[in-house]
């Protein structure tokens, strides 16, 4: 039997945005409902406002959801032994300019739960792994998008969580880190890890998931498997076209 | 690792951070040397007191150090979260196996270990000038350099409380600077009180109450009004602190970024 690692059940999220005199709600996600297995790469997909970054804002326990049910390895998203299984890569990720990328890793290990000196043990081998071991000693202020992004994945990956969620992974990067990081969310899969990520490039989501979820309206308009862009002849691209052109008109 | 340990761990790798990042920014230095113009300037007062020299750098030195460590504590406790929270750092660190409690008594912890540190600096300038200028300095030196921190660590709490309610930075910065003054002049409040009475004394209580009584930790009011009995300030500033605390965790569990 299959671990369900992610489980979504009607979850409901509201923002309140503040107004003049009250607050005024705006719904982000309407009965959203999805489960991630272990070790799949499942993908989120959809427009500006459709829901993505909610969802995995949700999975992180950085804001709560209003109605329905989450559950991460069968515990809430709260629960801290929970949050140390998970990587977590936010968009753009940002990191004090003045600590170099071996300083950076040794504050979010210790905060994960590490002692320092399994973080300095893991250190050169996470940086080689993101690209970063020639870079050791530069301060972070002196990294460039693509870079601060490697050492986004790096403090993610430290702890050896068995569960990734990544927030538009490859944002802004060039084609050469852009296939190096996936090759490394690829690898990481082949090692058991679960993986989940949003983002707006549906040509790497359909080069590394097995299943893609697209978002619309802070609804799940459809589930995408592999087999439906790979073998019935139409893109992912195509799919979701057609999926949000509706909601465009 | 017991659960306690590793929180108390959490908590200071949070406060260390904070400071390490206070002392690498251009701001910290700026109010440093805004202290070290101030202290000079009461070096020139000092001169033109005469007779009164001594007292002159002494009083309005301690009141220069005071004003400049307020205005940079005010503005950093203002500042902290939300620059955490514009630049998504903050997501690094609650992703993690890390409570909020946690993550606002170390960021707490931070503002503290930096006002210490920038007062102890200010004031090692202070303590120079006078002893160049040939002055003794009196035990109660110490003490009030020591009770205007207990009212800087105090202040620096109620400005990321006000943070955690206002919109914006500036408006924390406002409001932070009118509890300092108004907390200066609770004697003057009370007082007030004789002269009210219904709805308008009920109110005007519960303000007196939120209110912290910043007369409490003058030194030289402490000396003549109780002989020097130390306790009465020392334990309303460990209580108000504890309550501020708990007020700012009580608002930040609820938040969402």
């Amino acid at each position: 039997m299959t671990e369900k690692v992610l489980d979504f059940d009607s979850a409901v999220k509201v923002y309140k945005k503040p107004g003049f005199f009250k607050s005024r709600p705006s719904p982000a996600l309407n009965g959203v409902s999805f489960s991630i297995e272990k070790a799949e790469i499942v993908g989120l997909l959809g427009l500006n406002g459709a829901g993505k970054t909610t969802i995995i804002k949700l999975v992180c326990g950085l804001i709560k959801a209003n109605g329905g049910n989450i559950k991460i390895f069968g515990k809430s998203p709260d629960d801290l032994e929970v949050k140390g299984r998970i990587g977590y890569l936010p968009e753009l990720p940002y990191f004090y300019p003045y600590l170099s990328p071996a300083d950076a890793l040794l504050y979010y290990g210790r905060l994960s739960g590490l002692s320092p000196e399994t973080v300095k043990t893991a250190i050169p081998s996470i940086l080689r792994k993101v690209g970063l071991e020639k870079h050791t000693n530069r301060r972070c202020a002196e990294f460039s998008k693509g870079m601060l992004q490697r050492l986004g994945i790096a403090q993610a990956l430290l702890h050896n969580p068995e569960f990734l969620v990544m927030d538009e992974p490859v944002s802004g990067l060039d084609p050469i880190a852009i296939k190096d990081i996936r090759d490394l969310i690829i690898s990481l899969n082949s090692e058991g890890k679960t993986i989940f990520l949003s983002s707006h490039s549906i040509s790497e989501l359909e080069k590394v998931c097995g299943r893609v979820i697209i978002l619309s309206g802070g609804r799940i308009h459809s589930v995408v498997q592999r087999e439906k862009w790979s073998d019935s002849g139409k893109s992912l691209e195509e799919i979701f076209v057609a999926a949000v052109t509706p909601d465009l008109n | 690792m017991t659960d306690m340990t590793r929180r108390f761990k959490n908590v200071l790798n949070i406060g260390f951070n904070s400071l390490a990042e206070y002392l690498h920014s251009k701001v910290a230095a700026f109010f440093f040397i805004f202290a070290a113009l101030l202290i000079y300037v009461s070096l020139l007062l000092g001169v033109m007191a005469v007779d009164q020299e001594k007292r002159t750098l002494i009083d309005f030195g301690l009141a220069m150090s005071e004003l400049s460590i307020f205005a940079f504590a005010i503005f950093w406790a203002s500042m902290t979260i939300q620059k955490e929270m514009d630049t998504k750092t903050i997501y690094l660190i609650l992703s993690r196996p890390v409570r909020r409690a946690d993550y606002i008594a170390g960021k707490l912890l931070g503002i503290y270990l930096t006002t210490a540190v920038v007062y102890l600096a200010v004031s090692a300038i202070h303590l120079s000038l006078l002893f160049l200028k040939g002055h003794s300095v009196p035990g109660i030196y110490f003490t009030a350099v020591l009770f205007s921190y207990f009212k800087i660590v105090i202040i620096s709490s109620i400005a990321m409380l006000i943070t955690s309610f206002t919109t914006s930075s500036f408006s924390s910065v406002l409001i932070s600077v009118m509890v300092w003054i108004l907390g200066h002049f609770t004697s003057e409040m009370k007082y007030l009180l004789d002269k009210l009475a219904g709805v308008k004394l009920y109110a005007l209580k519960f303000f007196l109450f939120l209110t912290p009584n910043f007369q409490l930790f003058n030194v030289k009011d402490v000396l003549s009004s109780s002989g020097g009995d130390f306790l009465k300030p020392a334990l309303y500033f460990v209580s108000y602190v504890t309550a501020l605390y708990f007020a700012n965790v009580f608002v930040f569990r609820k938040k969402e970024f």
